[in-house]
């Protein structure tokens, strides 16, 4: 079926919120959507190029926003690439840090990030990344290394490696047994690696969207119906 | 008084000088172009120097008064102060309201100044909010008009349109509705005016459905309507249920053809004031008030084209007068030509010929 030719974008949009510096193109479209209370899928066809299966119309979402092209390529650097020429989200595991998107992005309060206009889901995201076992983020640790949604230091690595070669396991009470205090000061860190690993998960979801996988087989992979999938991974059951 | 500058007649009115389609009052950008501009009219040179200009100086400087001459200003009709100060009235007795807001309705025959009086409502009530909220990115005002033959989709994409909302494929209704009225409310919309309602013919199932959907905006969106069209209550716009409830709620404001009275002779002699011409006697017009009145039937549409029209020919003939042979060789609207007596019924009745 071939969609009716639209016409391009005569104006501006009435709303239109700053792309963030290493911000994925997805994203930014997803979010000058929300802030116009239009469908994020509507326009994201809208901008589609029909002679480029995963391109978009650079210069009609230029229009849209209200900002010269360049400025557009310059703030959104690195993801207008063709997904051929090794994507940012594809890399393998370890090479997190290095990513434009997570390294370069300022680290926004929820609050404000509500403010801005952005999906619940990213606002939530903790940034920057941190250790899954002790919390310490990656300023304060030498190396971090990151696997599926979670990321473990040297340092935690280091004592895993002496736990191993001494093959006495350390006297640590099960966590039910500890005191109030303890537990409650070990939820938000619980916390933080479940917002990792959903932000890791959303990251994989929206590159896969991208890539024209059905909500059908993410929701096979998951063992939910494709709504059930949509429902949670498209945004755009939030206002 | 002579406060911005806007043609009078009940097309839709381009600023002057902007070649660009997409600068219609209808959008957001004609809309933004209209209401920051204010036209001072050019110096008038004095006679020996305008005798010694160059002839691309003297083109240059008659180009700029031929383009002043174009638009020459807004006149403060009775009609145009009552419109101002009502809507104003309004718009803060609904600042608080919940719901049933109160709105305005200006009907009359073609070329009595409705476009102009919501017009300037509207640049009014702009350049108050601006004033309110400075630096702030609102859109106080919205200002459409009802497409012929309109369906309840082609006044959503009006409103659409003018905010700026590209029509996305596969969008429906409830999509543009919900769009529209998000971005109404987050950019603190406050005045809608809606041109050309008797577009909208309530007898039709189509009008009617037109007619439910603007009432269901009005409802979505916090702010006073006012609607401006062509003999609305002989158009049965207040009848029926809808009718009634449109009744109940909005002031009616008609727009007559001015008697010969004191004021058209003011009328006249605040547009001739206006005249930048270099040979013309002040006080012609004024004298010429009955001819005039009795060649545009008491509209002042008609009159502000014939007088318009004229200081044009004035400059291009090189004559710099206006006399009463000049006025007679200018044609006017349809409408006017076929007035005889001034202040006839006719006048009120005059089809829409204008359009």
């Amino acid at each position: 079926m071939t969609e009716p030719a639209a016409p391009p974008p005569a104006a501006p949009l009435p709303i239109r919120p700053r792309p963030a510096s290493g911000e994925s193109t997805a994203s930014y479209i997803r979010r000058l959507a929300v802030a116009n209370h239009l469908r994020p899928v509507h326009l994201r066809r809208y901008l589609k190029d029909p002679g480029n299966d995963d391109g978009i119309r650079l210069s009609w979402l230029a229009i849209l926003a209200g900002r010269p092209v360049t400025s557009l390529q310059h703030a959104l650097a690195g993801q207008l690439l063709p997904p051929g020429d090794v994507p940012a989200r594809n890399r393998l595991p370890g090479a997190r840090q290095q990513k434009p998107s997570r390294a370069g992005m300022p680290a926004l309060a929820p609050r404000n990030a509500r403010e801005h206009g952005l999906p619940a889901r990213s606002a939530i995201r903790p940034l920057p990344l941190c250790c899954s076992f002790c919390s310490k983020d990656k300023g304060s640790v030498a190396r971090l290394v990151a696997g599926p949604g979670v990321c473990i230091c040297n340092e935690c690595i280091d004592q895993c490696t002496q736990t191993l070669a001494t093959k006495a396991m350390p006297e640590i009470a099960a966590w039910h047994e500890r005191p109030n205090d303890e537990l409650l000061a070990s939820l938000p860190r619980l916390q933080a690696v479940a917002l990792q690993v959903d932000a890791d998960m959303q990251d994989r979801v929206d590159t896969l969207r991208d890539r024209g996988v059905s909500w059908a087989r993410i929701g096979a992979a998951f063992g939910v119906s494709r709504q059930a999938a949509w429902m949670r991974f498209s945004g755009e059951d939030r206002p | 008084m002579v406060t911005g500058a806007v043609p009078g007649g009940d097309t839709r009115a381009v600023p002057a000088g902007s070649g660009d389609p997409h600068r219609h009052l209808s959008a957001l950008a004609g809309w933004r172009g209209f209401t920051a501009a204010a036209t001072a009219p050019p110096r008038l040179l004095a006679g020996d120097r305008y005798a010694a200009l160059g002839s691309d100086a003297r083109a240059a400087y008659d180009e700029e008064r031929l383009d002043y001459h174009t638009r020459l200003g807004v006149v403060g009709t009775s009609v145009l102060r009552q419109v101002v100060t009502t809507g104003r009235r309004l718009t803060l007795l609904n600042r608080h309201a919940i719901s049933a807001r109160r709105g305005l309705i200006l009907s009359g025959a073609a070329g009595t100044g409705k476009t102009t009086a919501i017009t300037q409502l509207g640049k009014t009530h702009e350049a108050t909010d601006r004033a309110r909220h400075p630096g702030m990115d609102r859109i106080p005002v919205i200002y459409l008009t009802v497409p012929p033959a309109a369906t309840p989709r082609m006044l959503a994409m009006e409103f659409a349109r003018f905010l700026g909302l590209p029509a996305l494929p596969r969008a429906n209704m409830t999509d543009i509705i919900e769009a529209v009225c998000g971005v109404a409310i987050d950019m603190r919309v406050s005045m809608v005016l809606v041109d050309e309602i008797h577009n909208m013919q309530l007898a039709t199932r189509s009008g009617a459905e037109v007619s439910d959907t603007l009432k269901y905006f009005s409802e979505r969106i916090p702010a006073t309507f006012v609607y401006a069209g062509i003999d609305l209550e002989r158009q049965g716009l207040f009848t029926g249920i809808r009718g009634r409830q449109i009744a109940g709620r909005f002031t009616l404001i008609p727009t007559l053809s001015f008697p010969l009275a004191d004021e058209w002779r003011g009328l006249v002699a605040t547009l001739e004031d206006a005249l930048r011409l270099h040979r013309h006697p002040p006080g012609t017009l004024a004298g010429l008030d009955r001819y005039l009145h009795q060649r545009t039937g008491g509209m002042i549409g008609s009159l502000s084209c014939l007088i318009r029209g004229a200081a044009i020919e004035a400059i291009l003939a090189g004559t710099e007068q206006i006399t009463r042979k000049l006025l007679e060789a200018i044609d006017l609207d349809h409408a006017a030509q076929q007035e005889t007596a001034p202040g006839t019924p006719a006048a009120r009745r005059a089809p829409a010929a204008r359009q």
